[in-house]
């Protein structure tokens, strides 16, 4: 299954991200961002799986957390 | 209840003993995830970072605030007023506060009128003698309301006597003159129902040590998602570290430096404990508890109770002349721990008229009983009729 990282504000938000999409049974790993895809420096983000992007969008986007960067992709380091 | 041989009633400056569960998470803690939350990405930082997040949704749903990014974490309540009265406060903005404020709302109005960034009114809770009605509380902050007001200070309940302030009725009238609506709620948290968001308020500033039950060293501020504090403490945060400038977002962009892992999970654990004995619970509790002293302590010669008509969990009295320190020296040689002089409360002193004398204050947490009332107003008869000095 092909892994692709979302980037988000912080690492709150990225808890946050997590605890809801798996009250809505998706997978996440809440990850450090991979210093060569930070530009800002230390990031948070969450890796699911590929397939479910549009939904986690949508899901995130309805509970206002904002998606910084997304890539495809792991290239974080799980934590 | 006793703990080592004392009786505990200075529950206004920090509750006293913590529930068990409190210290065995301190413990866990301490002894099995205390990491860096926020800070790099191996287990026991994540582990930490997951236990403060589980405490802000704690706090998030007892206050009703918006969102749990919105709860932040100080060090204790005086620094959380301190970043949102000077995170707020513009050149040339006019601000409330109540005759009741604690020195950690009045000293920054004072520092912000000299430094010419704002200026500063004093609204009226009490005269005479008497506590004022809600409606003249009103009454006298609308009078006082500038064109340029921007904030205003209100104490939920006073430290030095069971006043509490009207939070309902002065939110929806800071709500409808657009004024920034904050909250001292350090005597109250955990002891009143608060709800930001049906009370209308901008921003709650609270202990974790006090009736929350958490242990010192962890303050906090739930905002309202309109807000956004200027920052005045600037720093490292685990994110954007690249950056020269502090996020626009809550909670990292005021939390800069390690937060106090231990506090905060120790006030999840606190909170808990509160939550399950229901607040409402906990507040019939301790005005039984004033009222029982109420009732016993004006039959003691030369007793004054000060303010005593304001139901709640602290109260303050004199003996005569007796001075309240040596009240209270005697009270502690007999085991019983209480808080005489001005407790950080220059206006609310004022106020009361004991700006000279200062008092006795006694002050109940969910652990005090009816039984070390009894033994206190034993000791209080005693020192009254100068049988033990």
């Amino acid at each position: 299954m092909e892994k692709c990282t979302l980037t988000l504000n912080s690492l709150t938000y990225s808890i946050k991200a997590q605890r809801l999409l798996q009250d809505n049974y998706i997978h996440t790993d809440v990850v450090k961002i991979d210093s060569k895809n930070s530009k800002r420096g230390c990031s948070y983000g969450i890796e699911i799986t590929c397939s479910e992007i549009e939904n986690v969008r949508e899901i995130l986007n309805k509970s206002r957390i904002s998606v910084k960067h997304y890539y495809q992709g792991g290239g974080g380091e799980r934590i | 209840m006793k703990q080592n041989g004392l009786i505990y009633f200075d529950n206004a400056a920090t509750t006293f003993p913590k529930p068990p569960a409190v210290h065995e998470e301190v413990k866990k803690c301490l002894t099995s995830y205390c990491g860096n939350a926020g800070r790099g990405s191996h287990s026991l930082a994540l582990a930490a970072s997951n236990k403060i997040f589980e405490c802000r949704e704690c706090v998030a749903k007892l206050f009703n605030v918006s969102a749990l990014e919105n709860v932040v974490f100080t060090y204790n309540t005086t620094y959380a007023l301190n970043l949102v009265i000077k995170g707020l406060s513009r050149n040339g903005d006019h601000i409330l506060i109540s005759d009741f404020e604690h020195n950690s709302v009045y000293r920054p109005a004072v520092k912000l009128e000299r430094t010419r960034i704002t200026e500063y009114d004093i609204y009226k809770t009490y005269s005479e003698n008497l506590a004022l009605t809600d409606d003249d509380i009103i009454k006298d902050i609308e009078s006082k309301i500038r064109g340029n007001t921007r904030l205003l200070i209100c104490n939920h309940s006073s430290n030095i006597c069971s006043k509490n302030l009207p939070l309902m009725k002065i939110g929806e009238l800071c709500k409808r003159k657009r004024i920034a609506f904050i909250v001292d709620g350090a005597q109250s948290a955990g002891r009143l129902n608060i709800n930001m968001q049906k009370m209308n308020i901008s921003a709650l500033c609270m202990p974790g040590h006090k009736a929350l039950y958490g242990i010192q060293g962890c303050g906090i501020i739930c905002l309202d998602n309109d807000i956004t504090l200027e920052t005045i403490i600037e720093g490292g945060n685990g994110i954007n570290s690249k950056e020269p400038t502090m996020p626009n977002f809550s909670p990292e962009r005021y939390e800069s430096g390690t937060l106090a892992t231990p506090c905060i999970v120790g006030l999840n654990e606190g909170i808990k404990v509160i939550t399950d004995i229901g607040i409402s619970n906990i507040e019939k509790h301790e005005n039984d508890l004033y009222c029982y002293l109420l009732n016993e302590i004006q039959n003691i010669p030369q007793i004054k109770v000060y303010a005593k008509e304001c139901i709640g969990s602290t109260m303050m009295f004199n003996i005569g002349e007796i001075s309240p320190d040596h009240v209270a020296s005697i009270l502690d040689k007999n085991k019983i721990c209480v808080r005489p002089g001005y407790h950080c409360c220059a206006l609310g002193h004022k106020t009361l008229g004991t700006s000279q004398t200062g008092g006795v204050r006694v002050s109940f947490g969910i652990f005090n009983s009816r039984a070390e009332i009894r033994i206190l107003i034993d000791k209080l008869n005693a020192i009254s009729k100068g049988k033990i000095l």
